[in-house]
């Protein structure tokens, strides 16, 4: 699971055809509604040695990759994994942080902080993870070559593939050496913590600049923002804002901003 | 070859196989990607007919009718709200006896809007005179396809393939694309110098294409003419199976109308449509070993409605369970009726069992089907047209509530 826009659904479909080189059978599906980036989506990757026949959704899971630690940070959702499985999450945590998710082995990745330097970008800058923890999931889920994963992703009609391969590896690796990867932790991250933390703030400060547009209205994917006449005043419900930002991007006067919280 | 690709990617894929001359299909999710795929196709020179970009789903059909009455292989596709657009022109093509394929995307019609599967959408066009084929898995919608083309045109009637929408539609699998040598034995280029069976027109005479069969008749010439179309669909379950049977032993994989799974000792059948089939049959396996006497029947084909071959299969049996992802408001499921229809045709009573689940892209799950099969084992007669499995808990309110009967 993980954002709408990180590529999740591109990540399980990499997966099943790195899986289908290896001569396994493989599905992978998703399920999302109508949002955009930002939203929380699902995909699913079944791999077998016969025949598929099940095309439900997946309910009791062997493994689980968070691609946005957010969603396990904000709250506790019911995860679909089976007890034991094991969940990977992108994060620059360690794996004890999020030892009250319940009885699972986990294991953390700090994907995007590998991505960044790497240079898998995208061009305003956010880096894109779903290869990278591609990389990590192949070291978890054993059966899976990582060289067919390479090759899936060379195939994939992925924009600079060899970069996307280069993290991968690098994710692959750290995963497979479980020692090394407790040493790197320490000294990335910040910037991801201080990003699942932020959010979109209008506060009175901003209010002369508002032309009461409400092209921020219109654009929020998650109908996270409402509206009061007299006097006017813009409401932003925290528990349906995704924190995707489109207000922010959207808003033609700057009324809107990020905040940190405390 | 073998390859990972989406049930619209497949779709897209048993399209540029057929090598239709010309493609017009409007967008429309969970649809979109067939499209994209050919056109795909189309810039890099695969596919050697026209891709024609139309401004709306009723033109999509028109441009495919106006080209099929010229005589050559077309292909559109759609789902939907799309499908309900191009209502009026569906009974067109069928009664002109043009052989257009098309791939339906199953999903509700709004409101309340809803962009996964169920299968309204082709079922409320059941009485067009279409034939409708429901797929299980990617690898059977490459197939279909390319069988609905030769079926279609030995026949000469309109074929809808329909797969489910985000279950099928968005789902990536593993499947096995044919060589074009393969296909082209199946499937030998059209040719339309037939006769049209019933009517008094021959397709190569018409030229302009306009007037083709769209002559005004008579009441009593057009009930005539409605009486070969009826014949026509009648007979075409021969074509339907003899299709499949070369089918297989070129390709060695088989899609039969209506799929038998583990019937043959079977007490309870059930009967299941599209990709729940799939999942269907996994839990037959695990009830099996657990030693119930189960089976399964896949409804492959829904028009023409195979009544023989139900019959066979379902006549005498100690119960029949249905699962399907469709309701008639007010009356019950689609299948249901049909099904039941078939059955009681020489007044032999056969109980059969109507579960309605999956409604709008509600997850038919195996937990489900299990649970659905076992109460249907426990219960005696059944006692409602609609037996609600999967259904959200609801708050009581009145009697209908109360009686109301409702697995979750």
């Amino acid at each position: 699971m993980g954002s709408g826009g990180q590529g999740v659904v591109v990540a399980a479909k990499l997966l099943a055809d790195a899986a289908a080189k290896g001569g396994y059978i493989s599905q992978s599906f998703a399920s999302y509604g109508a949002l955009r980036r930002g939203g929380q989506v699902e995909s699913f990757v079944r791999i077998s040695g016969s025949q598929i026949l099940v095309h439900s959704k997946m309910y009791g899971a062997d493994y689980l990759v968070i691609m946005d630690e957010s969603f396990v940070k904000k709250s506790k959702p019911a995860l679909g994994v089976k007890d034991g499985g094991v969940l990977l999450i992108n994060s620059s945590e360690l794996p004890e942080a999020f030892s009250s998710l319940g009885d699972f082995k986990i294991v953390t990745i700090n994907a995007s902080s590998i991505a960044r330097s790497r240079g898998v970008l995208l061009p305003n800058g956010v880096p894109v993870i779903n290869t990278t923890i591609l990389g990590a999931v192949v070291g978890v889920v054993s059966i899976v070559n990582f060289d067919h994963l390479a090759e899936a992703i060379r195939e994939g009609k992925i924009p600079v593939p060899e970069k996307n391969i280069e993290a991968a590896r690098e994710a692959y690796q750290e995963v497979v050496g479980e020692a090394k990867v407790a040493a790197a932790k320490g000294i990335e991250g910040g910037n991801l913590e201080k990003a699942a933390e932020r959010y979109p703030v209008y506060n009175r400060d901003k209010m002369p600049r508002c032309n009461r547009c409400m092209v921020c209205y219109i654009f929020c994917p998650s109908l996270a923002i409402s509206y009061e006449t007299k006097p006017f005043w813009l409401n932003i419900n925290y528990k349906l804002c995704e924190r995707c930002g489109i207000c922010i991007e959207e808003c033609p006067r700057k009324a809107i901003s990020w905040g940190v919280s405390n | 070859m073998i390859k990972v690709i989406t049930g619209n990617e497949a779709a897209a894929y048993g399209a540029l196989l057929s090598q239709p001359e010309v493609v017009c299909a409007y967008p429309i999710t969970p649809q979109s990607q067939i499209p994209e795929k050919i056109s795909e196709f189309y810039a890099q020179g695969l596919l050697k007919g026209k891709f024609i970009n139309v401004e709306s789903e009723m033109a999509a059909l028109g441009y495919v009718t106006g080209a099929s009455l010229c005589g050559v292989r077309v292909f559109t596709a759609t789902s939907s709200q799309g499908l309900a657009w191009m209502h009026e022109g569906l009974h067109w093509a069928a009664g002109a006896r043009l052989p257009i394929v098309m791939a339906n995307v199953n999903r509700p019609f709004g409101a309340p809007w809803n962009l996964t599967c169920d299968h309204i959408d082709s079922l409320a066009q059941r009485d067009t005179g279409w034939m409708q084929f429901y797929c299980e898995s990617n690898q059977e919608i490459l197939d279909t396809i390319i069988q609905a083309y030769r079926i279609a045109e030995q026949v000469s009637l309109p074929a809808m393939v329909c797969l489910d929408g985000v279950y099928l539609s968005y789902l990536s699998e593993s499947v096995n694309i044919p060589d074009q040598a393969k296909v082209d034995e199946y499937l030998p280029p059209y040719d339309p110098q037939f006769e049209i069976p019933g009517g008094t027109w021959k397709l190569v005479d018409i030229h302009p294409p306009m007037k083709g069969g769209y002559d005004l008749f008579s009441p009593t010439g057009f009930m005539g003419d409605r009486y070969e179309l009826h014949k026509l669909e009648s007979r075409c379950l021969e074509t339907v199976v003899k299709a499949d049977k070369e089918f297989y032993e070129l390709f060695g994989r088989s899609y039969p109308p209506v799929e038998e799974y583990k019937c043959d000792d079977a007490d309870v059948v059930v009967v299941c449509v599209g990709s729940a089939v799939g999942t269907c049959r996994h839990v037959i396996n695990s009830l099996r070993n657990r030693g119930q006497k189960v089976g399964l029947v896949k409804m492959k084909m829904f028009r023409p409605f195979p009544k023989d071959l139900v019959r066979k299969v379902l006549l005498g049996r100690r119960k029949v369970v249905i699962i399907e992802r469709d309701l008639s408001p007010g009356q019950c499921g689609i299948f249901f009726q049909e099904i039941k229809w078939a059955l009681n045709i020489d007044y032999k009573f056969t109980p059969v069992y109507g579960f309605v689940s999956g409604l709008g892209g509600a997850d038919i799950t195996a937990t489900l089907i299990e649970k659905a099969i076992l109460y249907t084992i426990e219960q005696e007669l059944p006692e409602q047209e609609v037996i609600w499995l999967g259904l959200e808990e609801k708050k009581i309110s009145d009697d209908y509530d109360r009686n109301a009967i409702k697995i979750h």
